[in-house]
């Protein structure tokens, strides 16, 4: 690999780790359809490559959230064993299935995740009801407090459906394994849709999930020869350096549109993967 | 009930100034050696365990081991997090988790 192709490669993980981390989503949207379609790497190589940079992110930002209590370790353990089982699964299988297979999959989760982009929208509404959890038992003590930075004050919430929490473990775990997305696109909306968390708990929560679920994909890639270390560490220090950028840039453009001009950006990609085809 | 949890975010501290400190340490000694010379697609499984003499991509190998390693660390602080705090239940779900993990890594490398 040329020296000038790992400095591009390194100023767009950039790139791509400030536009996922202000959306809150995996950067294996971006860096999976850039390192196929772009450079032209095995979608196996690029997912691994993805993995990797996700495990650096997601302890980046579970330090961050754990101080305010954001971050939920025994919510997060909840999901965890269902995600490492479907983690286990969805790697394995991803070095055993053909790689036109493999793209078609991950171009139609780029369209569930730039649908998932839309719906989430709406989401933002739900902290504002936390008064309502308190009328449901907490059988399995998962609820908590957190600090809500505006007033600084300790809001408690309880959660609702646990159940569905294992399921949605499994799921993000296996697309984490088998496609290198992080999976915090499903959990999240579970979280809060469902099982009634507050949305910065269940976004702080996602990120330890999804260090647990990529570290057990990455593993078996890693035994399967797809780990290449120079571009992995390139990608992950640059990704890294994007995730600390993108968030104090978040507040300032973030909005409807551009959510929505992302979701279209993603749904491109994926269009123009499934007309690669092999990749 | 809040969730500051002492063990975790020392676990998630050391994990992540650890790993990523050792990949840049580990590109900047390849960049300054001038390393076109050794193979960049040589997967890091043969650069850790199948090459006799030195080579840079070595230590940037290990910064990616380390990173995969990781989140094995904040599982194992989570488990001495809630066995110190009594908590039966998320001791055995950690517990639980820490062995799934492990299972992959016996699995993919016997």
């Amino acid at each position: 690999m040329e020296p000038l192709l790992l400095i591009v490669i390194f100023f767009v993980s950039i790139f791509v780790g400030v536009v996922t981390s202000m959306f809150g989503i995996g950067e294996g949207v971006l860096l999976v359809p850039f390192l196929t379609l772009a450079i032209g790497l095995p979608i196996q190589v690029a997912i691994a490559t993805s993995l990797i940079s996700t495990i650096a992110n997601s302890s980046a930002a579970s330090m961050t959230y754990i101080k305010d209590g954001r971050l939920n370790p025994r919510l997060a353990l909840w999901f965890a064993p269902t995600a490492t089982i479907g983690a286990i699964i969805g790697a394995s299988a991803a070095a055993q299935i053909d790689r036109t297979l493999l793209t078609e999959a991950f171009a139609a989760a780029l369209v569930v995740t730039a649908v998932l982009l839309i719906l989430r929208r709406k989401e933002t509404g739900v902290p504002y009801r936390l008064t309502l959890y308190h009328a449901h038992p907490d059988r399995y003590h998962l609820g908590g407090s957190y600090v809500d930075n505006p007033h600084r004050q300790k809001t408690s919430y309880t959660v609702e459906r646990p159940f569905l929490g294992l399921l949605s473990g499994f799921v993000a775990g296996n697309a984490s394994g088998l496609l290198g997305i992080g999976g915090g696109v499903i959990n999240v909306p579970v979280m809060t849709l469902g099982m009634r968390v507050p949305i910065k708990v269940a976004t702080g929560s996602s990120a330890l999930i999804i260090g647990l679920t990529t570290a057990t994909g990455a593993v078996i890639y890693y035994a399967n020869g797809f780990v290449l270390p120079l571009l992995a560490a390139i990608v992950l220090e640059a990704v890294f350096v994007g995730a600390l950028i993108g968030p104090r840039i978040q507040g300032k453009i973030r909005n409807d549109v551009l959510t929505t001009i992302f979701a279209g950006v993603l749904v491109i990609l994926a269009l123009l993967m499934l007309l690669r085809g092999q990749v | 009930m809040g969730h500051g949890d002492p063990y975790l975010e020392k676990a998630l501290r050391v994990s992540a100034a650890v790993s990523v400190a050792v990949c840049f340490v580990g590109v900047v000694i390849v960049a300054a050696t001038a390393s076109s010379q050794y193979d960049a697609a040589m997967p890091a499984k043969e650069l850790l365990v199948g090459l006799k003499s030195f080579n840079p991509l070595r230590v940037v190998a290990f910064g990616v081991m380390l990173t995969i390693a990781s989140p094995f660390a904040w599982v194992a602080a989570a488990i001495v997090s809630f066995v110190t705090t009594k908590k039966a239940f998320f001791s055995f779900l950690s517990i639980l988790v820490l062995l799934l993990m492990l299972l992959s890594v016996v699995v993919t490398f016997r």
